[in-house]
């Protein structure tokens, strides 16, 4: 098996720079180094998983997505229904980071295939801590594996 | 002197030889005129004779043409009909010289048989055709009136088979009109006075049917009325006795050979010397030939009075002689000479009219007209036909003409004018003629011509009339006969509500009217010979046969109900009348028969008959004592009912007086004139009292009855006791009324799903009146859009006797959908077995719209909820985070002022956001929530617990659980929020630095669940527990309790959502609080 030392890529979708920005400060905050990119909505979202789209050619493909619910032209659940509808696509962990803390949303997305479910806390040093925990379950430092080429080649 | 002499001799010499001259000559002419005379007469005479047979064989042809019309109008012609036509005729009184009226039948051979043997059931054994032997076809004389002596021979004969008989029937048959045969040798002849004979046939055709080719007649001969006539009692008849003076002889055909005599009037006698006057005349009668020689006889030839002529010769030479001598004695004696001559001249005048008394002998009244002076002679006969004397007329034509009715005039006037002007060589004339007493009698005139001057002008025509007015009246007769005939079968065949029939000995049809054709569908033609099986069932025919035969047999008029094809739909019930019919000796020949459809009729009767059955059937069921009593008080019926409440058989009930088996009779007579006066009594209350004692109280109900006239006949009474039955029918009147007026629509179906029933609100509902929706099943309401599987269950549960509940989309008459809350029951009798379905339903399209409404305003409230959620945190996040963010980089720069400044910021920022999920917390209640379930009322709680545990510990409360924790009906969520805000709410508004107490208790009281929460904080004060449970109401300063004043407003609307209720218990401020909680418990698990 042929391992591939690289960053962890992390796919941040969400409309919002400034909450963006947040998350690249709370992990900043927890000393989180990843490969962070982002997109704007769900259909930016999977232009870039499918590598659609001239900037989007040499998109790496992310070690984990995090998605928002509420964005304009696609919410996450739509996004994440179709992510987890492409085979090539939906063994990437989804973990949903939204500022909506109502029940449903968090059955929704969990019933649609969603890994996590964090909620976006108004106290920035809570932030800091949601993101600390999200790192400790998600995000894997150092080398990473690349196991989809590994399954191609068997 | 001697010359003088001479001269005196030579003057009577002269006139001597004169005179001779002259009575040569006279008497030559007297001669001539006498003879010419004579000649005429004799014209006349013969042609009279032969005037007189062709009248009368006309005369004859009119009787059997009036026979042939007996066929036409009858549809068949019995014997005694026939033989009372002819009797009628008077044969031998007005038609002399005439055999008898018979009527030659065609018997097509396969007939033959049968028409043998139903002759002979005639009542003649005998019977039989002559001559024997195989013909390919027979006819028969089968009736001949008179029917006696000479005609009973040719009873029976096939004149068909003899060859001058058959040409004459042949060309009777082929022309369709008379013929007469040649001569024969009748059949009615003996040894004795053998004579001549000769038959006139006329052909009768089916009636009916065509006979307008020869094809036709050849093919619908049925048969000839003929006469046979002897030749000499035919010319006897004729004649009489007054040809004495002329001989005439009949030769059949057209030669007069000596094998074709006929007749001879002076039969055997030799006739001496040649006759002075002859004449051969043909005559054609019928298309047939006869030659009839006349020859004048010495008697007529003595009209010629020679001796007279002799005189005149004799007295001429005398008269000459004596004239001479007169002459010669100077003629003294000339003018009584001449006067002489003229008297003779007038004697022989007179003698022409001798043959003129002759004729007037024979019963004619003879005229002669002199048309140069245009005088007439009416003979003394003649004026004495109408009554007058000889010298009451003149001699003028006037005589004649005034005379003739001013109808026949013209005519008459016509056909003289037509002789005169040799048109026609007779004059012929019948008209009617006024008599002295004014009364017309009808006359034969006819005339001749008998002399004409060179050119051509007539000078003189004789004639004489007879009296026709018998034949004439016969005539008439004959047609009014067949008129009748006609009338009568008209009439019968305009019945069209009675069916008129007759049948003869076989049972056969020989006659129906219209009516009858039309219901046996078919024509008179075909009816013939047809019997009842024809037409009826067998059972029937046997049944018709039965009544027939007592008719024929036994000559019973009958009067039966003929019931065909009693079970079937085609039913008839005909009344049948039938009476026999009689031919002129008292023999039944058939019977005649009026039928009636009385099946309506009958129908009624059975109906009538069946509900006087289930009258009584009903009387006899009820339990009421039901009696009638009579005008004069007494029982005249009474039904088992009563017989058990009196104890009195009904036998002597009847006829007993009622008030008898009353406790107060007199009340009880009371009431009965009461019901005759009033026609009623209603519920008048009576005592009945029983053989053994026991009195029943009922209540007596009685009205009178009538006879169809509407006259009293009696009273009918009713007891009962009616209390209970009234109770029930008031019941069952309201439970209807709730049926009727149920704001919910009730349908009843049979197990069928027919509907049997609506009430006024499912048409109101529906559209449907109760015409329309009865009969049919409710499917009619379907709208498609119900699942197929709803029905299933319904029908289902139905089925099995079992209710169901459900909702259905259904469709008004008008197409509009519409929801329907419906409850079907199934309705069973005492012996549990389904009979009906109720269905009651109400209309929820409004609920169901509302419904819907609601739902869709949730999912926009939801939407804007989210909206808020999401859309106005993520700001308010970022105005706390940034705040947060720049406070952190700004460090040790800020001082506690500022750094405070920050803090109030970013605190207001996060209470706002407490607030707004708060808010939104409360407006999910009894929305978004799960559905209510069954859940442990304790499992809620532990969980509750795990989330309030961190903030219990915090506080080290003490925290105590008791009491029964059931299961409950409610929505999981909502109970656990509940739970985690009053004990939450306790621990919050605790005294500090007291130990923090709570005690939770659950219970069932009153089948509620109660929970309460109490604790030893700080209370509330009184007046103030109002606010507690309003939105945003706190009772305190947010400094001193932090809190979004939505928790306890959450709880009641969580309470209220269970349709429970919540309250808070407080002793006072510091005493501590007790919160409440008390749901329905639904179910018993």
């Amino acid at each position: 098996m042929n391992t591939i030392a690289r960053p962890f890529v992390i796919l941040l979708v969400e409309d919002e720079k400034t909450d963006a920005y947040l998350v690249k400060w709370a992990m900043g905050e927890n000393r989180i180094s990843v490969d962070l990119r982002q997109v704007f909505n769900g259909h930016e979202a999977l232009a870039f998983l499918r590598q659609f789209a001239p900037h989007f050619m040499d998109a790496p493909r992310p070690d984990l997505i995090l998605l928002d619910l509420n964005m304009p032209h696609m919410g996450g659940l739509e996004c994440l229904a179709a992510i987890k509808q492409e085979p090539s696509l939906c063994d990437i962990p989804v973990v949903m980071l939204s500022t909506s803390h109502a029940k449903g949303d968090a059955a929704a997305s969990l019933a649609l295939g969603a890994a996590d479910y964090f909620t976006k806390p108004m106290d920035i040093h809570q932030l800091a801590e949601t993101i600390r925990v999200l790192g400790e379950r998600w995000i894997t430092h150092g080398a990473v594996t690349t196991p989809h080429i590994d399954e191609k080649n068997t | 002197m001697t010359r003088l002499h001479l001269n005196k001799l030579l003057l009577p010499l002269l006139v001597l030889s004169a005179g001779f001259v002259a009575t040569y000559f006279l008497q030559q002419a007297a001669y001539t005129a006498a003879h010419q005379i004579q000649q005429d007469n004799f014209a006349y005479q013969s042609r009279e004779i032969i005037l007189s047979i062709e009248q009368r064989l006309k005369a004859y042809e009119q009787v059997l043409r009036g026979a042939k019309g007996l066929f036409i109008a009858s549809k068949s012609v019995e014997r005694g009909e026939f033989r009372n036509y002819v009797t009628n005729l008077e044969l031998a009184s007005s038609y002399p010289g005439i055999q008898g009226v018979g009527f030659s039948l065609v018997i097509p051979p396969h007939e033959k048989t049968r028409h043998i043997e139903a002759i002979r059931k005639e009542g003649f054994p005998a019977y039989t055709l002559r001559p024997e032997g195989e013909r390919s076809l027979y006819t028969s004389i089968i009736f001949l009136e008179p029917f006696a002596d000479r005609n009973l021979r040719a009873f029976g004969y096939d004149m068909y088979s003899e060859a001058v008989r058959r040409a004459a029937m042949e060309q009777a048959r082929d022309s369709g009109k008379s013929s007469i045969s040649s001569k024969v040798r009748l059949v009615q002849e003996t040894e004795q006075d053998v004579q001549s004979g000769f038959l006139m046939y006329i052909p009768v055709y089916r009636n009916g049917r065509p006979h307008e080719t020869l094809a036709d007649r050849r093919a619908n001969i049925i048969g000839w009325v003929y006469a046979p006539f002897r030749m000499n009692d035919l010319m006897h008849g004729i004649l009489g006795e007054k040809i004495d003076n002329v001989d005439f002889e009949i030769f059949d055909g057209k030669n007069a050979t000596p094998e074709m005599l006929m007749y001879d009037s002076i039969s055997g006698q030799d006739q001496s010397g040649a006759p002075l006057y002859q004449s051969s005349r043909h005559i054609e009668i019928f298309g047939h030939n006869w030659v009839v020689n006349l020859h004048s006889l010495p008697a007529f030839e003595a009209n010629i009075d020679t001796g007279r002529i002799s005189v005149i010769r004799l007295t001429g030479i005398l008269m000459s002689v004596l004239l001479s001598l007169l002459v010669w004695q100077l003629a003294t004696g000339r003018a009584r000479a001449l006067n002489r001559a003229q008297e003779i001249t007038k004697e022989l005048q007179e003698s022409e009219f001798r043959w003129k008394f002759a004729l007037e002998g024979a019963g004619a009244g003879v005229w002669d007209w002199n048309i140069s002076d245009n005088t007439v002679f009416y003979s003394k006969f003649w004026k004495e036909m109408i009554g007058h004397s000889a010298d009451e007329i003149g001699n003028g034509l006037d005589e004649f003409e005034k005379r003739i009715h001013p109808e026949d005039k013209a005519a008459t006037f016509a056909a003289l004018q037509g002789c005169l002007d040799g048109k026609t060589p007779l004059y012929l004339s019948e008209y009617r003629f006024r008599c002295k007493d004014g009364n017309y009698i009808w006359m034969f005139d006819r005339g001749m011509v008998i002399s004409r001057t060179e050119d051509g002008k007539p000078l003189r025509m004789i004639g004489a009339h007879t009296d026709i007015t018998g034949r004439k009246q016969t005539e008439a007769a004959l047609i009014e006969i067949a008129a009748k005939a006609k009338r009568f079968a008209d009439a019968l065949d305009s019945i069209a509500s009675s069916y008129v029939y007759m049948k003869d000995l076989n049972h056969q049809y020989f006659y129906a009217n219209q009516s009858t054709l039309k219901l046996f569908k078919c024509s008179a033609e075909e009816l013939a010979g047809s019997g009842d099986a024809r037409f009826f069932p067998p059972e029937t025919v046997a049944r018709l046969k039965a009544v027939d035969d007592r008719v024929l047999e036994r000559g019973e008029t009958t009067m039966e109900e003929i019931d065909v094809s009693p079970d079937s739909p085609e039913r008839r019930v005909y009344l049948e009348i039938k009476t026999p019919i009689y031919d002129g000796a008292g023999k039944i020949i058939g019977l005649c028969g009026i039928s009636t459809d009385i099946t309506e009729r009958k129908k009624a009767e059975e109906i009538v008959r069946t509900a006087a059955q289930y009258s009584r059937s009903l009387i006899e069921a009820s339990l009421d004592p039901l009696v009638t009593i009579s005008a004069e008080g007494k029982i005249t019926d009474a039904n088992t009912a009563t017989e058990n409440v009196t104890g009195v058989d009904r036998t002597k009930l009847i006829g007993s007086d009622f008030a008898d088996y009353f406790t107060d009779p007199g009340k009880a007579r009371e009431g009965y004139q009461q019901a005759f006066s009033q026609g009623f009594v209603t519920d008048y209350p009576l005592a009945i009292s029983h053989a053994s004692g026991k009195i029943t109280d009922v209540l007596y109900n009685a009205s009178v009855y009538r006879d169809s006239h509407g006259n009293i006949l009696g009273v009918f009474a009713a007891a009962r006791d009616i209390t209970e039955r009234k109770q029930a029918e008031e019941a069952l009147r309201k439970l209807s009324i709730a049926v009727e007026q149920s704001p919910a629509s009730v349908v009843i179906t049979d197990t069928n799903a027919c509907i049997q029933y609506v009430n006024p609100q499912f048409t109101e509902v529906t559209g449907y009146s109760a015409a329309e929706a009865i009969g049919q099943t409710p499917r009619i309401l379907q709208s498609g859009k119900t699942p197929k599987e709803t029905y299933v269950e319904l029908w289902s549960k139905l089925t099995s006797g079992q209710s169901w509940h459900g909702e259905l989309l259904n469709k008004r008459k008008n197409g509009e959908f519409y929801w329907e809350d419906v409850h079907i029951a199934p309705v069973k009798n005492p012996a549990g077995i389904v009979t009906h379905y109720v269905a009651v339903k109400t209309d929820i399209t409004d609920r169901k719209e509302f419904e819907e409404e609601l739902l869709r305003s949730n999912a926009e409230l939801e939407q804007f909820s989210y909206a808020i959620s999401h859309d106005m945190r993520q700001p308010l996040r970022m105005i706390s985070s940034y705040l947060q963010l720049i406070e952190m980089n700004l460090g040790g720069q800020l001082d506690g002022e500022k750094r405070d400044y920050f803090n109030f910021a970013i605190e207001g920022a996060k209470r706002i956001d407490q607030m707004l999920v708060a808010l939104l917390e409360y407006s999910r209640v009894g929305r978004m929530g799960e559905p209510l379930e069954w859940i442990e009322s304790r499992a809620v709680l532990d969980e509750a617990l795990q989330f309030i545990q961190p903030a219990l510990d915090e506080v080290q409360a003490k925290l105590s659980i008791s009491g029964n924790w059931p299961r409950i009906f409610a929505s999981y969520d909502e109970i656990q929020r509940l739970i985690q805000n009053l004990i939450g709410n306790a621990v919050k508004y605790r005294i500090a630095g007291r130990i923090t107490e709570i005690a939770v208790t659950s219970e069932i009281v009153n089948n509620e669940w109660r929970l309460c929460v109490a604790d030893n904080g700080i209370g509330i004060i009184p007046g103030q527990v109002k606010r507690l449970f309003q939105v945003f109401q706190r009772l305190h300063s947010h400094d001193a309790y932090e809190g979004t004043g939505i928790g306890l407003a959450l709880c009641r609307k969580i309470a209220e959502h269970h349709k429970g209720r919540i309250w808070a218990e407080s002793a006072g401020e510091g005493l501590g609080s007790k919160f409440c909680v008390v749901l329905p418990v639904r179910g018993n698990n």
